[in-house]
């Protein structure tokens, strides 16, 4: 029954926000680009972190191994590239071979962080960290064939940026946009977006998500009322996969391009941000949480550009981003500690 | 010597004390007593300077000690004063020696080093520090290696340990106790009750809580009561009568569950011979035992002579060597899932640790095990498939049973971490009940629980037996409730089975088949 400070980083944010916004209004920066663009940044970046879910709700912690699951994602993209899919079948198909390989790699993943009880984040960190090298040089010497992803001289070896013009890209975004005068509401991103958080929401009611709400809660418990902790475990793991890979797939159409060598190197972190400013603490994040917290995050992010552009330095911005993005991380592993923090006093 | 003058403390919007006046006069002897709930702990950590009192905006009213007003917004303050308290959660360091923790932050060093430098960089002297120990236990009459790690040590020498840290203080003027007989067997109470008056005839002041109202009445020279973190009385012991006590306590009166009867069949449940289970502090070393189905059966030991360990072991926690043989089934697969598909449930002493989700709500926590093994509760009208709940029938069978188990809450969807103690071990068995289970294995079903709540757990065990022919087995180490509630008790000494006898038997009989005498049938 400890009085804690709980809602210091969204208080922070929110204020930093009105303040960035009075700031936009002063230096008239077009309110409905800013609404536009925080919008689409919220539906792009949202999945990514809706990622995070189950394995925060495990009780393993932030899944700073969200590179594994990218380069799921990404291992889709390049394929469904590759054949040469192009439209809405291209971008399912992209979805449909993310999740294959999202289900492979998330399985061996699960099991790793299964053999190291205690220290999953800092191992999934390291997780991630390792992976990249790893498919650096699978992309290096991969046998794609479509010349648009590899390098144009001497023709081995994949681009570090791929277009996605000629295929799928903005086909969510440009699908069922609203226009409401200058705004241009992407009704077709927003709602994949809200239908996957729909689906986080209900498997969390399901049997196997409440079981894994359990174990997060007290695993000791859990184990004793006969639930199968590892399986358990492995199964949030390879769902956290499964989303990340969907998510960069998300991401990849709106953003236009393919980032592929050390480009998900550091992903993980804006996403922690993001879930963490939503309010959620190491054992449960909810998809409202999740919502918010991209919402606040990621609006924070398109202020910053233009502002810092007008009143500072144009590198500003990028510094600013990245003070706020380590320091609400840092803040949250002072503040709520995870699971090694003091339980509360009960009296 | 201690005068408190209206406390008052909330927490958030509850008010867990409120005008709460007492006064303690130098070398006696003060009881608190008061159901779960009832502030007792809260007061004892005002008077400590406990950090959370602080950090939860502090109390109101004044204390004083000699006379003289003091407020303490830490351990250290108090403890420069010469207060000391007993915790009911243990604070000892597991990875240090009995004597380290013993003289934990007043170690002596050597004399050279003593002058040499400042305090905090003197040398240790380990012979001097274990004399200082070793003194500190035999006035306990503890016979045990100061040099030994602790968290190898049993709960109640660790209880042991953490009093004679307190009473080796050469400053200690008033001793808080928390509690600290609820692991004690009754030997050993009673003899750390003597070390207590003898304490008491030194001068030192002692206020000390407990829920064994005959330990109180023995012990104190006064006591004050708490209800609902008020002072309903306060008075002197030798004057009061028990039931004037209980009645300010409760304010109604208890009915004590029972039953005489025995049912001697012979069709065992449950078959275990040469029973193994390394438990630390509890280790069962061959135990052979006959379940008879249908039967309540009780099993008392003193604390480390493995009753703790059956349940452990039979539900699949631990691993067991020796052979198991369950409704004909011999060594079934030892997990805790499929001994719940045999219809096993086991309840574990560890209340705070392996009790219960205590950010789910009541109806959450009843549903569920049923939920997870039975498929029970899933929406009748979805594919099964999906394997969503249906929440209305989960609030209605949440209801019923608040209503039948009689569950102090404010309604089903109040998270269990905010209820008490007892209510919590009710939401538990509630939560087993619902699997229909045709074993259930209960541990110290009414440690730390006051006695209203305990006598409705013990109402529970013999209404499902009664209407389900549920068997149960209750390892408890008190024996009079055992009597009470059991067709036979099984005795256990150093890991063995040494007798069976019948709840009628004599209380002679009992104590020598407890402390491993011979028994003559």
């Amino acid at each position: 029954m400890i009085v804690r400070a709980r809602h210091v980083p969204q208080m922070v944010i929110a204020i930093f926000l009105c303040a960035m916004a009075g700031g936009a209004l002063l230096l008239e920066i077009p309110l409905p680009w800013v609404i536009n663009d925080a919008l689409v940044r919220l539906a792009m970046n949202g999945v990514l972190v809706l990622s995070l879910v189950p394995m925060l709700n495990v009780g393993i912690g932030i899944n700073f191994g969200l590179p594994v699951a990218i380069v799921a994602g990404l291992l889709g993209l390049c394929l469904t590239v590759n054949w040469r899919l192009t439209g809405s079948l291209g971008f399912t198909m992209a979805l449909a071979l993310s999740t294959v390989i999202a289900v492979c790699l998330g399985e061996v993943y699960g099991r790793l962080l299964n053999r190291v009880r205690g220290r999953e984040e800092i191992t999934a960190t390291f997780i991630g960290f390792s992976f990249i090298p790893l498919t650096n040089f699978f992309w290096a010497t991969a046998p794609f064939t479509n010349p648009a992803m590899l390098w144009p001289i001497g023709g081995i070896g994949m681009r570090p940026t791929i277009g996605l013009k000629s295929y799928f890209a903005k086909i969510l975004n440009t699908w069922m946009p609203l226009e409401i005068g200058p705004l241009t509401i992407p009704c077709g991103l927003l709602l994949f977006f809200g239908l996957c958080c729909l689906l986080v929401h209900l498997f969390f009611k399901t049997t196997p998500g409440l079981a894994i709400l359990a174990i997060g809660e007290n695993e000791g418990y859990a184990r004793l009322c006969g639930i199968d902790v590892d399986r358990m475990r492995r199964l949030a793991v390879i769902l956290s996969t499964v989303i990340g890979a969907v998510g960069i797939c998300v991401y990849a159409q709106s953003y236009g391009f393919i980032e592929l060598y050390d480009a998900p190197m550091m992903m993980a972190f804006p996403a922690a941000s993001a879930i963490l400013i939503g309010g959620s603490t190491t054992g449960r994040a909810t998809v409202a949480q999740v919502v918010a917290g991209t919402f606040l995050f990621h609006t924070m992010y398109v202020l910053s550009g233009p502002l810092a552009n007008d009143l500072l330095v144009p590198e500003m911005a990028e510094i600013f981003r990245l003070m706020m993005t380590t320091g609400v991380i840092l803040f949250a592993m002072l503040h709520h500690g995870g699971r090694h923090a003091r339980p509360s006093e009960t009296l | 010597m201690l005068e408190l003058r209206g406390i008052s403390k909330t927490f958030g919007p509850h008010s867990a004390l409120s005008e709460v006046s007492l006064s303690i006069a130098a070398g006696e002897i003060h009881g608190l007593i008061g159901l779960n709930g009832s502030g007792k702990s809260t007061l004892l950590h005002i008077l400590f300077g406990s950090s959370f009192i602080h950090e939860t905006g502090g109390y109101n009213g004044s204390c004083f000690l000699d006379g003289k007003p003091f407020r303490f917004t830490s351990p250290a303050q108090a403890i420069a004063a010469g207060i000391g308290m007993v915790h009911q959660e243990f604070a000892l360091i597991p990875e240090m020696t009995v004597a380290e923790n013993i003289l934990l932050s007043r170690e002596k060093g050597f004399a050279l080093t003593d002058t040499l430098f400042p305090r905090d960089f003197s040398l240790l002297d380990p012979r001097k520090n274990d004399h200082e120990a070793r003194r500190a236990l035999e006035y306990l009459d503890l016979k045990i290696d100061p040099r030994q790690k602790t968290g190898n040590l049993a709960l109640n020498i660790r209880q042991f340990i953490e009093i004679a840290r307190e009473i080796s203080r050469d400053n200690l003027r008033l001793l808080l106790l928390d509690e600290p007989t609820a692991v004690l067997n009754t030997a050993d109470a009673g003899n750390f009750l003597a070390t207590l008056r003898h304490l008491a005839d030194k001068g030192v002041a002692i206020l000390f809580t407990s829920h064994r109202l005959p330990e109180i009445r023995g012990l104190c020279d006064r006591l004050t009561i708490l209800r609902e973190g008020r002072t309903v009385g306060c008075c002197d012991v030798r004057t009061a009568s028990l039931g004037a006590i209980t009645h300010l306590m409760l304010r109604e009166s208890v009915t004590k569950a029972g039953r005489f009867r025995s049912r001697p069949t012979d069709d065992p449940i449950l078959t275990i011979r040469d029973f193994q289970v390394a438990m630390a502090g509890e280790e069962l070393l061959g135990l052979d035992l006959d379940v008879q189905r249908g039967e309540i059966l009780g099993l008392i030991s003193l604390s480390g002579h493995g009753k703790l360990a059956f349940g452990a072991g039979v539900i699949g926690q631990l691993p067991f060597r020796g052979s198991l043989q369950l409704d004909g089934a011999t060594n079934p697969p030892s997990s805790s899932a499929a001994m719940i598909a045999r219809g096993v449930f086991f309840l574990s002493e560890d209340r705070n640790r392996l009790g219960l989700l205590p950010r789910h709500s009541i109806m959450d926590n009843i549903a569920f095990s049923a939920l997870q093994h039975d498929n029970r509760f899933l929406h009748p009208s979805l594919p099964r498939c999906l394997r969503l709940p249906d929440r209305r029938a989960i609030r209605r069978h949440g209801e019923r049973c608040i209503r039948e188990f009689d569950i102090r809450c404010t309604g089903p969807a109040q998270p269990v971490g905010e209820l008490s103690g007892g209510n919590q071990q009710k939401v538990r068995i509630a939560h087993a009940l619902t699997l229909s289970p045709r074993l259930m294995v209960v541990n110290e079903p009414t440690r730390g629980v006051d006695i209203a709540a305990k006598e409705r757990i013990l109402d529970m065990f013999l209404a499902i037996n009664d209407r389900a022919g549920t068997t149960i087995v209750i390892a408890s180490s008190e024996l009079e409730e055992l009597r009470r509630v059991c067709d036979r008790i099984a005795v256990l000494y150093q890991g063995r089975l040494h007798a069976i006898l019948e709840p009628t038997a004599d209380d002679l009989l009992f104590s020598r088949a407890i402390s491993g005498k011979p028994v003559l049938h």
